[in-house]
């Protein structure tokens, strides 16, 4: 049975599997938004997140013909912007492009001092975001995904290794160990 | 994972999201009750868990009228097609029979890629991940098969070599493409980079750097014997599901020994969804080709 969906949406579906580019624009308007959303909380980049919605549209024209309407359309649109993401995501680690500036010698060294208290929260929203963005950037590609997978995205383990091609315990460690870092990271900054 | 202070860290991360039950659930609630900096932790993960969902910056404005004219311009025609890293293989032997290229041209149609597993961090700089080391991987990847661009001029062997290239395009990656020259120097060796051969920043701009607009995108590779040619064959048709039509250059054939191309072309008609042919693609621009020639003359060891 075909998941509920607007008739309207159903019929440029319908077309544009047939390769009607017009009725496709349509669902570019009806999508674009929420396909931008997911694509900016995985890559947290805006010239990325707008490489990533594009290159969606394109491939999700190109495979309309095999869109069988098993899962809603908006469902299948944001698998294929996450896993673009995530290539995104690794291209840019491998290119080394926006490595940022290394953390001091002391830091990389240590174990964080958990003693003293943490000042995470009490930093305004607009500059816990500022900061998160910041010590995102400075994660290795890995764990960018996973965490922007689970905390973003709010993808299951069991998605996220699948996603992403790791073991379910992989992701478990490998997620906790970004989210310490971001957290220290974002930490760091208010000592 | 700990820090050293029995702090249960990792299950820490996996109570936040309700992944524990039964004894490691209480083990932790245990714990939480009686550490006061555990707590604090773990409301601070769900202020960042909260806050990574937020912060979304609004569709920018011009962004659908860019996608429709790119669907107008491309929709059908152009290639975006990925080389999983997973499905790179290894090198097979450090002893050298021969450099063999192979053209790739890939088919009009196009579905969208397959998830891409994300490899372990392999930069050179530093990052958050320095501070906290990776952890063992379960399932660690084979080293790639390094794939190259596309030179002009030969180098002395054992130069870094240059990143991938990747065969498709966006916006930003050729605005970084200039700036390539840039990046080689402080990355270190790729593990395969035997033999290596420099990329200079001229050669780069030539016509053999593709981007979304080339109707018919073109890959080349170096590789040191007819293993590796083989995988790469394998791994370019696995990773865009058979829609690659691979053609071996004919100009290669100087380049490696009778025998060796006979394996290659053989494990060509084997894979089915290429072709034996030498063929040049239409839209090939002469010099691409002409230069491969010249890496893969320069290259054999």
């Amino acid at each position: 049975m075909l998941p509920a969906m607007d008739v309207s949406e159903a019929t440029w579906i319908e077309r544009a599997r047939k390769g009607d580019r017009r009725a496709f624009d349509r669902l570019v308007d009806a999508h674009a938004a929420a396909v931008w959303r997911v694509a900016w909380r995985i890559v947290r980049h805006r010239e990325d997140a707008e490489d990533v919605v594009q290159e969606t549209f394109l491939a999700a024209f190109r495979s309309m013909p095999e869109f069988r309407g098993e899962a809603a359309f908006s469902t299948w649109l944001h698998q294929i912007a996450r896993s673009r993401a995530l290539n995104h995501l690794q291209r840019a680690s491998e290119r080394g492009r926006r490595a940022s500036a290394p953390l001091d010698a002391d830091r990389e060294e240590s174990v964080p001092d958990r003693r003293e208290p943490s000042p995470l929260r009490a930093l305004e929203s607009k500059e816990l975001l500022r900061r998160l963005a910041e010590c995102f950037e400075k994660l290795p590609a890995p764990w960018k995904a996973v965490l922007a997978l689970r905390d973003a995205e709010s993808l299951s383990y069991e998605a996220i290794a699948e996603a992403v091609g790791i073991e379910l315990g992989t992701v478990r460690s490998r997620l906790a160990r970004a989210r310490f870092a971001l957290k220290d990271c974002v930490d760091g900054g208010t000592r | 994972m700990s820090d050293g202070s029995d702090h249960p860290l990792e299950s820490l991360s996996a109570y936040l999201d309700g992944e524990l039950e039964g004894a490691p659930a209480a083990e932790v609630r245990a714990h939480l009750e009686r550490c006061a900096r555990c707590r604090g932790d773990l409301d601070d993960l769900r202020a960042i868990a909260a806050a990574m969902k937020e912060g979304a910056p609004p569709l920018p404005g011009e962004l659908t009228d860019r996608i429709k004219s790119r669907l107008a311009r491309e929709g059908a025609g152009a290639t975006v097609v990925r080389f999983p890293r997973r499905l790179w293989i290894p090198s097979a032997a450090a002893a050298t029979i021969g450099a063999v290229a192979l053209l790739a041209i890939v088919t009009l149609r196009q579905r969208p890629a397959e998830p891409v597993p994300i490899e372990p961090e392999t930069q050179a700089s530093k990052t958050l991940a320095d501070a906290h080391p990776p952890e063992p991987e379960a399932k660690r990847d084979a080293p790639p098969l390094r794939k190259r661009v596309a030179v002009k001029e030969p180098a002395p062997r054992n130069a870094p070599a240059p990143p991938p290239r990747f065969d498709a395009m966006t916006r930003s990656e050729a605005d970084e493409r200039r700036n390539l020259a840039a990046s080689d120097a402080p990355r270190a060796a790729p593990p395969m980079a035997v033999g290596g051969v420099a990329a200079s920043r001229e050669a780069r701009t030539r016509p053999c750097d593709f981007d979304l607009a080339t109707p018919l995108a073109g890959w080349t590779w170096t590789v040191r014997d007819r293993t590796e040619a083989i995988a790469a064959l394998r791994a370019a048709v696995a990773s865009t599901d058979g829609r690659v039509r691979l053609v071996l250059d004919p100009a290669f054939e100087v380049a490696g020994s009778p025998s060796d191309l006979a394996a290659i072309r053989s494990a060509i008609e084997r894979l089915g969804a290429v072709t034996p042919d030498p063929v040049e693609s239409p839209s090939e621009p002469a010099e691409c080709v002409r230069r491969v020639v010249r890496l893969a003359e320069a290259s054999p060891e």
